[in-house]
């Protein structure tokens, strides 16, 4: 695909989805002039934009689309959702459009058709006399008086008509002459009318309407229209047509519709014309120029023009007498002299045509320094393919993982020569070098950040469609949308968001009705916030509707056998509230088509977890429902600890560690069979990480305490007694493959500086 | 002056708010050999021309922030050496009004969309006295 429907596309889809957002917004915020000019505005960008590739069809759609948005804006049609749905279905056309151009450069053979329809339904909404107006597509231009169907007569026949015209020095007239439906009823032969005329160089005939089916085809009514070309005097042939005056068009056909098109560029006169044109509007610009802040300006643009639209006529004497008397004004603040020389300029030019080169084929010569030509008007961002921001990325992490090499190699050194100045030189270089390749890779990882009104902005349209086919009256309201994230996280973010908003309006907002009686208002407000919370990113989904009530999770989940009656009646409200979240739970009493379909908000969980995020839900009930989700900035670096025991090391991913602690073992105590101990008024269980990862346990790490880090993991908290903690790392994080690919507990893998592979726990798996 | 510039390459400034329409002038232009620099808006224009030399100006009427009639209008006003820069309108069929209000503002010339890649350059041509 070249550039210019490189560019083409990606304008497109941004100018639709702007149009997207104005329409919706123009729906929930009302109407204001400004709102209408600018989505007039993006159709009509749009509009030039498939001109410029040459998609037709689209051009046709989006001329309706237009003609509907002028009459809004003149108040002679009204914004309603039928008119916003019809807008928006227009722009579901186009937006298609340009995918299969993408993927096609060209349109299916039916696009015509569809966009006729879409035209239709468009121009429907129009009141009647604006349809009317409207449906007739612009007529093109021509250069003199004489209509279209003559010019095609000319144009078919223009050999015998030159050939006629230099024999027989006459005029050329065109003759359309559509006779009365019922004219065979009234004795009249139209074809032998036609016949009469004389010197007939050209004729046609075409019915007036497209043919019914034969059956219908009524053969006694006359619904042709014929026309013709002839030399000869206007007298001449109104006297053939003396009886049917009415039926009859007779039009002088100008010399100037017999030259060739202007199409076929560039002829001399085509040149001379449109110097003389151009020399012309000087003159109604300095017509217009009185003595003020912008005469100079005026004067000297128009006598500059002047001189230039004559030196590209080769009259470079004219123009130079322009150029003085151009000087001369301004100096004299007295147009009057140059207008003069104007003049006398366009009497020249126009006697002299013979003299006028060549100026249409070149503008400044050929293009032999077109290599030299660079594209120094990027400025406005570059477009990087996406695999090379993503092999940079590999590489940085890469040179991170070398990098910790470095720190390794300084121990080493340390343990055999000792406190030594090289070392401390060493730990300096590694100090500059760990911090350059850290800022470098926050860089380039800087490069895949991208605002989270990427997703955010696909809402409004949709919140509109689901809260219509719901009934409910929703009002979105978005926060932070240029809150920024990596790339892949964000766009991962895209399903789960549509699920939780789905499941508002669907389950947490109530009907009008219930608004009511609850006393809330009619609206009910939806937010989409992202914030960037230290090194978090944070969307939450709020809504204002009836809330989560624990009773119905407990009853729900006890009818889908989720958990027992006694584990469910040890939970907290708030662990139930968590049930949600759980796979195979739907508190939907009917399945509706939107958010019924068996798919529950685990399936929220599980995309969020996959890119290192978490979930949390708190409700009020009557008062309304809040999801949090909680992801990394990037999904390129974790942050590790390292832990040893049994004489293993493993990673323990960061972000699951709330704290590392001694305990002293008086402060253990054993619940039931296992051992916990009180952390801040919570009981947490003690588990040995060997025992969890099979290894033979060695006795108590400490006489007086035991090591342990306090972990989080899947809303359950859990100290795991370790042998020693080491180091922490920022690693990246491999997923496991090759033999370990189904092995279970483990996050991923990660190259340690000593060359060993470590592996990092997967919490959630492993614990009990 | 003059005598400079007729050697020297042509220079145009694309004013216009879509990218796609600049990319096709741009495109156009540098095919046969004309510099090209470009504005989204008679914001960015004014900056362009105040610190830069051109030989023409391609306008668009219809933009966001400072429209072309209103640069144009500007432009006429500032100091004699940039406010004599030629300007080229491009208007729609329906900106009769347009025209008339360009013209009021000082604007040399005019081309309805949609233009033509012959159309454009001989425009050019005439406007800025290129010839081989």
């Amino acid at each position: 695909m070249n550039a210019l429907r490189e560019q083409f596309v990606s304008e497109a889809r941004e100018l639709v989805q702007q149009a997207i957002d104005d329409l919706v917004a123009v729906e929930h915020e009302g109407f204001t002039i400004e709102r209408i000019d600018r989505l007039f505005r993006t159709f009509h960008t749009l509009k030039g934009a498939a001109g410029v590739v040459e998609l037709p069809a689209m051009s046709v759609t989006l001329h309706a689309a237009e003609d509907l948005l002028a009459a809004i804006h003149s108040g002679r049609l009204g914004i309603t959702s039928t008119t916003v749905d019809q807008a928006l279905a227009c722009l579901d056309q186009v937006s298609q459009w340009v995918d299969e151009f993408e993927a096609h450069q060209s349109l299916r053979a039916d696009a015509g058709q569809a966009a006729r329809k879409t035209a239709d339904r468009l121009r429907g909404l129009l009141p009647e006399h604006a349809a009317k107006s409207n449906r007739q597509s612009p007529r093109p231009v021509t250069n003199s008086a004489t209509p279209e169907w003559a010019l095609r007569l000319i144009e078919a026949r223009r050999a015998q008509i030159s050939g006629a015209l230099q024999t027989t020095p006459a005029e050329l007239f065109a003759v359309s002459y559509e006779p009365h439906v019922g004219c065979f009823f009234n004795g009249e032969d139209p074809l032998q009318l036609m016949r009469r005329i004389p010197n007939l160089l050209a004729f046609y005939v075409e019915a007036v309407e497209t043919w019914p089916p034969r059956a219908e085809l009524d053969p006694y009514a006359c619904k042709l229209r014929l026309q013709a070309l002839a030399v000869g005097t206007r007298a001449e042939i109104s006297e053939i047509f003396r009886l049917v005056p009415d039926q009859v068009s007779i039009v002088d056909v100008s010399m100037d519709a017999l030259r060739p098109q202007q199409s076929a560029p560039g002829t001399e006169g085509d040149a001379t014309r449109l110097i003389l044109a151009v020399i012309e509007e000087q003159r109604q610009v300095l017509r217009g120029s009185v003595r003020g802040q912008d005469f100079v300006g005026r004067v000297g643009a128009a006598a500059r023009v002047a001189a230039n639209a004559l030196r590209s006529g080769q009259r470079a004497d004219l123009a130079e007498r322009i150029e003085r008397a151009g000087a001369a004004a301004i100096s004299d603040e007295n147009v009057a002299g140059l207008a003069s020389v104007l003049d006398a300029a366009v009497e020249s030019l126009a006697q002299v045509p013979a003299s006028i080169g060549d100026t249409h084929a070149g503008a400044g010569g050929h293009a032999d320094s077109q290599a030299q030509q660079v594209d120094r008007t990027a400025s406005h961002g570059l477009r990087v393919d996406e695999s090379k921001i993503d092999a940079l990325v590999n590489l940085a992490a890469e040179l991170i993982v070398a990098k910790n090499g470095f720190a390794h190699l300084a121990k080493r050194l340390e343990g055999e020569i000792g406190g030594h100045e090289l070392i401390r030189a060493v730990r300096r270089e590694y100090g500059t070098i760990e911090r350059l390749a850290g800022e470098m890779h926050s860089a380039i990882l800087q490069l895949r950040m991208v605002p989270v009104s990427r997703v955010f902005r696909s809402f409004p349209r949709l919140v509109r469609d689901i809260s219509q086919r719901l009934g409910k009256n929703v009002r979105l309201v978005t926060r932070g949308e240029t809150t920024e994230s990596d790339k892949v996280i964000i766009d991962r973010l895209f399903e789960p968001l549509l699920h939780l908003v789905r499941n508002s309006i669907d389950h947490g907002i109530e009907t009008s009705e219930q608004r009511k009686a609850a006393k809330k208002p009619d609206a009910a407000t939806l937010t989409m916030e992202a914030s960037r919370q230290s090194d978090r990113f944070v969307v939450q989904v709020i809504d204002d509707g009836r809330g989560i009530d624990p009773a119905m999770i407990r009853l729900r989940a006890g009818e889908r056998g989720l958990l027992s009656s006694d584990e469910l009646a040890a939970l907290s409200d708030q662990q139930v509230t968590d049930l949600i979240f759980s796979a195979g739970f739907s508190t939907a009493t009917e399945v509706s088509d939107l958010s019924g379909r068996g798919v529950g908000l685990d399936a929220v969980k599980t995309a969020v977890e996959q890119i290192g995020g978490r979930v949390a839900v708190a409700s009020r009930l009557g008062v309304g429902t809040q999801v949090r989700l909680d992801c990394p900035m990037n999904i390129a670096m974790s942050r590790i600890m390292v832990v040893e025991t049994s004489g293993q090391v493993f990673g323990i991913p960061m972000d699951a560690v709330m704290e590392t602690a001694h305990v002293p073992l008086d402060r253990i105590n054993w619940f039931k069979s296992n051992p916990g101990f009180v952390l801040r008024d919570r009981i947490v269980p003690i588990c040995s990480l060997a025992r969890l990862m099979d290894l033979p346990e060695r006795p108590a790490s400490g006489p007086e305490s035991r090591l342990v880090v306090v972990t989080e993991a899947g809303g359950k908290i859990t100290a795991l007694e370790v042998d020693a903690i080491r180091e922490r790392l920022e690693v990246v994080l491999k997923p496991m493959q090759g033999l370990l690919a189904n092995a279970r507990g483990y996050s991923g893998t990660t190259l340690m500086g000593d060359g060993g592979v470590l592996l990092v726990l997967n919490l959630k798996e492993i614990l009990p | 002056m003059t005598e400079n510039k007729r050697t020297a390459k042509i220079r145009i400034l694309i004013v216009d708010d879509s990218s796609l329409v600049r990319l096709y002038y741009r495109d156009t232009l540098e095919k046969a050999g004309i510099e090209v620099e470009q504005a989204i808006n008679g914001i960015e224009a004014m900056e362009k021309v105040l610190t830069q030399a051109y030989d023409l100006a391609i306008v668009d009427i219809n933009m966001p922030r400072m429209d072309g009639i209103s640069f144009v209008r500007s432009l006429r006003r500032s100091s004699p050496d940039v406010a004599s820069l030629p300007a080229l309108m491009i208007t729609t069929e329906a900106g009769q009004q347009d025209i008339v209000d360009a013209r009021t503002a000082g604007a040399n010339f005019y081309l309805v969309k949609p233009v033509s890649e012959a159309e454009l350059l001989r425009h050019v041509a005439v406007l800025t006295g290129a010839r081989r």
